[in-house]
């Protein structure tokens, strides 16, 4: 009985036949990447499917950019007949070999029906794992436009900005003697961006000292932290962000955490996994160990119905509540994260339904350098609630970016708050959040303040959550409720009531 | 010819790799600032120049009277292993993967305790203990060292505890007596209770590394048919053979860069073209040009082994006795012969002549003659004089270690264990050599371990023949074969002859998992398959073996241990009994050379090693791990490595369900 397994084995080996690439052949590119996702994608694509989708995209591009007229058999199924088809035209039109493999490539992938399946370009690719380690090629400074004027709202450490004079709160002027004046944010992005160790000059203004000056930067790769945070003020309530999953983000994420609960014991978390777009995988699995010693992160399946748990393993459990932010920028391995310790029960969602982002891909290397960064897996949360194009509600639904703060440390039972602005920024606790739209407004000689952010504060919905609302008759009906002046900004202070049992 | 055969000589004539990858810690520095009085100082210094210990900037302290921690002690084990892996490889058959807790692809390795987090510095090192200890002594391996659900990582280590650790490196340990097997090696003294400071784990892990760097773990064990006859280790392979200052001739400078040239294997047909001209000048160096025309890779190996020999007439020529010279010069021309000797065994013969006849020039017994003969009797063994080898070898296996290995070796392999013991203790050897007595103490107890093999093939064949008696069992296994990953689990009905196997693989050429599921009768030798792309079954006929391992699967142990030259070695932690069988390639390759199989002809297996995993308590096999490689007259290399673990409920009843037989579709 004992070698029944090895003679079966031989059975199920010698099914698979090798593919065989020859690397000289013109379409060898075209053939790779058909042969990878007829076999893999998830959605089990048929070779007739890609072959057609490959040949009239060709078809279409040739026309439109070198007005030919080539046209595709509704017969040709298999990749010899493609190859053949693909010869013919070249010969015929004497069209590029590289553009008619990016045609080709660019055609079977419109077929699947799926934004993340990608043919990466070398540079492509750098690019894309530049970003995902939150990686840019920069000046090293965050921008916000503040009244019309674009201000540094941050620097990077260890960044070209941050060895330069350039300070936060400087206005942006120039960029080599252009005007950034009056340009929005996406013109102001292009102007500054370049080559990695080229080179700039940038007019300043700095209203402290209320003079321009002139700084010649150099643009280079620069690492923005994964992982950003702080102790909200008079409490114990932690705060961090998280840009995306790089390789570094949950060692960045652990090192923070044990930071803040240095200087003191924590009681609460809200982790900021807004805009985090995602990441690796493995990443994802280091950053929820963070708060479970052991359970299940997900169930993967592919094409052929196999179906893969992924558990967490040697975690640690987290003492305290937590509370994640999430929008519909939220995507991936965050929506990853946020459902599986939703369903353990560790964490309470707050803000908008997220992204829908429930698949994950691999990225495989092609023979020439470039790459095809490929979906292999859905995944679904530990109890088995599906993300893909659905994306995950939030337990507690929260539409404005200050006032999904406000709310999770409200069901934090975070009794003391206090409200304020800064550089355009608005300071909730002593922590600071790039809101669009101001907090407060001054209109006919009186303060209003953000409707959604007051109702979630007071926990009063007969505020509304539309704009913006006069302060003063809430002082009147909310005792605890104090707007203060600090050098002629307004300050609002709210002591809440004392929560009838803690959770 | 030999451009081959410079990359595989490194191999060959290289036998000694355990030198230590050393840490940079200048000769005469003290790393620390806290141990220039401390009594272990000299253990700690050796310790760091070793990669055990991390000094440098930022690490100004050993703290050598500080009680060491788990971790820390779990650490250094992972260190010492890294020091000399290749001592425990026929003992673990680890994959890099694996060393890296990856696994061979599905189920990650993990920690059985609470209290380690995976987002620490102890974490990998501790893990990569975990899964060592579980591969040496079975499931759950580091929980008979630090039983429970916390580790306690930061708890001060006993010295027992850390004793059942290194154990691993004491031969025919068992693990009730690890305190005794490791004070009698002489690694650690004091009390079983005591704590362990660090500047003692330091000595410990000293005094290991110093009987590590001396022998393999079992010298004579030859895991893969390629050990003996063993040559001594060659430390310089591309020496000048003179001295040469600034002031070069125009000679001596290209001499000097051809030597250059073949060092970084950057040489070409000009550099061998330079050389013959020299060899057709006068230029003095007559070794040295000799020497380097015998790696011209443009050259028949016979020119190659003239020139081998060209270059010990200029040896002799010179008249001056430098014993490490001729003994580089023999191991030059017993590669030549070993890779002529793959096509054409008589060779060994006619270079064994031809060497002999140097015999004369030198001192019966002295180092120059030394140098000779254990070129001399490895190429007797090799053709196959094996008494010759045998009383060469005993000539001076009281002066070289080597020849006293070699000469055991040959005695065990004639089944005289009782006169190699004898002679082991007789004065012939306890007035030898300090590191001839040490090797032979190693290969003492590693006799006392061979006697036993017998009972261990008793005992083996017992389990599994306890196995065999079941009404059925169940298998979980992951194996890697032919590169294709698979995970399954298999039912097996004894009594029926009946077998459901399920599970999941992944092809070297996808990169998703695909189902797989089929049923065995092995009364009608069929099988049915199931289609799972078209919801069919499939039947077909259980084939002849496909490949060799599932031949050899069929052969009793006790008929491995007589005929196949298996070997059997235990080990054991306590709970489970860990028996692991090397069969050597040779052996194997010969007696099945006549016999075809589904991949082909057997023309060498490089590696073949199984281990059982016994519970003490019921007898049963309860896991085997196994790596196999098989090289295929079509030169197909089959790699076949996995783990099943097994278990024995009380009832397994399988059934053919009727949708597969009477839905095959052929």
């Amino acid at each position: 009985m004992k070698r029944m397994i090895t003679g079966l084995l031989a059975a199920v080996l010698t099914a698979v036949s090798v593919p065989v690439q020859a690397e000289e052949q013109p379409f060898a590119e075209t053939a790779e990447v058909f042969q990878y996702v007829l076999d893999n994608h998830l959605s089990k694509p048929t070779a007739k499917q890609l072959v057609q989708g490959a040949l009239s995209h060709v078809s279409e591009e040739a026309g439109r950019q070198a007005h030919l007229t080539l046209k595709p058999s509704a017969d040709d199924d298999t990749l010899p007949e493609m190859e053949q088809r693909l010869a013919e035209w070249q010969r015929a039109a004497r069209l590029d070999e590289t553009a008619l493999n990016r045609w080709a490539i660019d055609g079977m992938l419109a077929t699947l029906d799926d934004p993340h399946t990608m043919f990466f370009t070398r540079d492509d690719l750098q690019m894309f794992e530049a970003g995902v380690e939150n990686q840019f090629v920069g000046f090293g400074f965050r921008l916000r436009m503040q009244d019309g004027l674009l201000v540094i709202r941050d620097i990077v450490p260890q960044s070209p900005a941050a060895a330069s004079e350039l300070r936060k709160g400087d206005q942006l002027l120039t960029v080599d003697g252009k005007s950034l004046k009056g340009k929005s944010f996406e013109e102001a992005f292009a102007m500054l961006r370049g080559e990695e160790n080229s080179e700039a000059v940038l007019t300043i203004y700095r209203p402290s000292e209320k003079r321009e000056k002139q700084v010649r930067l150099k643009r280079a790769a620069v690492t923005m932290p994964e992982v950003e945070g702080d102790l909200f003020e008079g409490g114990a309530i932690g705060y961090v962000s998280l840009a995306t999953f790089g390789s570094e983000a949950a060692v960045q994420l652990r090192d923070k955490l044990d930071q803040l609960s240095r200087i003191r014991p924590l009681k609460g978390l809200i982790l900021d996994l807004r805009d985090n777009s995602g990441g690796y995988l493995s990443t994802a699995r280091d950053v929820a160990s963070l708060f479970m010693e052991e359970g299940l992160l997900m169930y993967t399946t592919n094409r052929n119905g196999v179906e893969v748990e992924t558990w967490v393993r040697n975690g640690r459990d987290v003492g305290y509540p937590v509370r994640i932010l999430v929008n519909e920028g939220t995507a991936s391995a965050s929506e990853l994260v946020a459902g599986a310790l939703r369903d353990h029960g560790i964490a309470v969602l707050v803000g908008t339904k997220t992204y829908g982002k429930g698949s994950a891909q691999q990225i495989i290397p092609l023979s020439n350098g470039d790459a095809l960064k490929l979906t292999l897996h859905e995944y679904f949360t530990p109890k088995r609630t599906v993300v893909n194009h659905v994306g995950l509600e939030p337990d507690l639904a929260v539409e404005d970016y200050a006032a999904q703060v406000v709310e999770a440390l409200r069901s934090l039972d975070v009794q003391a708050y206090r409200l304020t602005e800064e550089n355009g920024d608005t300071v909730i606790n002593g922590i600071a959040f790039p809101t669009v739209d101001p907090l407060f407004k001054r209109e006919n000689g009186q303060w209003l303040v953000r409707a959604a952010v007051l109702s979630r504060l007071l926990g009063d919905s007969a505020v509304g959550e539309q704009d913006y609302v006069p302060i003063a008759p809430y002082l009147q009906r909310y005792k605890t409720l104090v707007l203060q002046q600090n050098n002629d900004q307004p300050v609002l202070v709210y002591t809440a009531a004392k929560p009838a049992a803690s959770r | 010819m030999r451009k081959t055969i410079q990359i595989m000589a490194c191999g060959l004539l290289v036998s000694g790799l355990f030198a230590p990858v050393t840490a940079r810690a200048s000769e005469g520095v003290v790393p620390y600032g806290d141990i220039g009085k401390h009594w272990a100082k000299a253990a700690i210094i050796r310790g760091v120049k070793a990669g055990l210990f991390t000094a440098g900037a930022g690490i100004d302290r050993f703290y050598p009277e500080r009680e060491m921690t788990r971790a820390e002690f779990l650490a250094l084990v992972d260190r010492l292993y890294e020091q000399g892996q290749l001592h425990l490889y026929p003992l673990t058959f680890l994959s890099e993967h694996e060393e890296y807790g990856q696994g061979e692809g599905f189920d990650e390795p993990y920690l059985p305790y609470a209290d380690v987090d995976r987002l620490t510095w102890m974490y990998d090192p501790i893990l990569r203990v975990s899964v060592l200890l579980e591969r040496l002594y079975g499931p759950g391996a580091i929980q008979q060292v630090f039983p429970g659900k916390e580790l306690h990582p930061d708890q001060p280590i006993t010295r027992e505890e850390a004793a059942k650790l290194l154990q691993m490196y004491a031969m025919g340990a068992d693990g009730e007596q690890s305190w005794q097997n490791i004070t009698a090696a002489g690694w650690m003294d004091g009390r079983p209770e005591e704590k362990l400071k660090r500047g003692e784990a330091a000595v410990v892990a000293d005094r290991l590394l110093a009987s590590m760097q001396g022998d393999l773990l079992l010298p004579l064990l030859d895991y893969n048919g390629q050990k003996f006859p063993t040559v001594p280790e060659i430390r310089e392979l591309f020496p000048l053979f003179a001295t040469y200052t600034n002031q070069m001739t125009k000679d001596e400078e290209t001499f000097v860069h051809a030597v250059e040239a073949i060092r970084s294997h950057e040489d070409s047909e000009q550099t061998f073209a330079d050389l013959k001209r020299l060899a057709a000048s006068t230029f003095d160096n007559r070794i040295g040009v000799h020497y380097y025309l015998s790696w011209d890779p443009g050259t028949p190996l016979s020119e190659n082994l003239d020139q081998a020999f060209s270059a010990i007439d200029a040896y002799f020529a010179d008249k001056i006795i430098l014993p490490d010279t001729l003994r580089l010069l023999c191991a030059n021309v017993y590669d030549i012969a070993l890779q002529m000797g793959a096509e054409d065994p008589a060779v060994y013969g006619r270079v064994l002549e031809r060497l002999g006849s140097y015999e004369p020039k030198v001192r019966q017994g002295s180092e120059e003659w030394q140098s000779l003969a254990v070129y001399l009797a490895a190429l007797e063994a090799k053709s196959g004089k094996t008494e010759e080898a045998l009383v060469r070898y005993r000539s001076f296996a009281d002066k070289k270690p080597e020849a006293l290995l070699n000469a055991v070796y040959y005695l065990v392999e004639a089944n005289r264990l009782d006169e190699a013991e004898t002679w082991l203790a007789s004065p012939d050897i306890s007035e030898a050599t300090e590191a001839v007595q040490q090797l032979a103490r190693l290969l003492s107890q590693e006799l006392a371990v061979l006697k036993q093999q017998p009972s261990l093939v008793t005992d083996l064949a017992h389990t599994l023949k306890r196995m065999d008696n079941k009404d059925g069992y169940i298998v979980h296994g992951e194996s890697v074969l032919r590169g294709f990953l698979l995970k399954y689990t298999q039912e097996v009905d004894q009594r029926d002859q009946i077998g459901h196997t399920f599970g999941i693989f992944q092809s070297p050429q996808q990169l998703v998992l695909d189902k797989w599921e089929s049923y065995t009768d092995g009364r009608k030798n069929v099988q049915y398959e199931r289609d799972f792309e078209r919801g069919t079954w499939e039947k077909s006929s259980v084939k002849e073996p496909e490949f060799l391992h599932e031949w050899v699967d069929d052969i009793s142990i006790a008929e491995r241990a007589r005929t196949l030259h298996a070997r059997y070695y235990k080990q054991s932690l306590g709970r489970y009994e860990v028996i692991t069988e090397w069969i050597p390639g040779p052996a194997l390759a010969e007696r099945v050379k006549h016999r075809s199989f589904g991949a082909g002809t057997v023309k060498q297996i490089p590696v073949y090693m199984t281990k059982y995993y016994i519970d003490r308590d019921t007898d049963l096999l309860v896991q085997r791990v196994w790596r196999y490689e098989e090289i295929y007259d079509t030169q197909e290399y089959v790699a076949y490595a996995g783990k099943e673990t097994y278990a024995f409920p009380y009832e397994v009843h399988v059934r053919i369900p009727d949708e597969a037989v009477k839905g095959a579709t052929r």
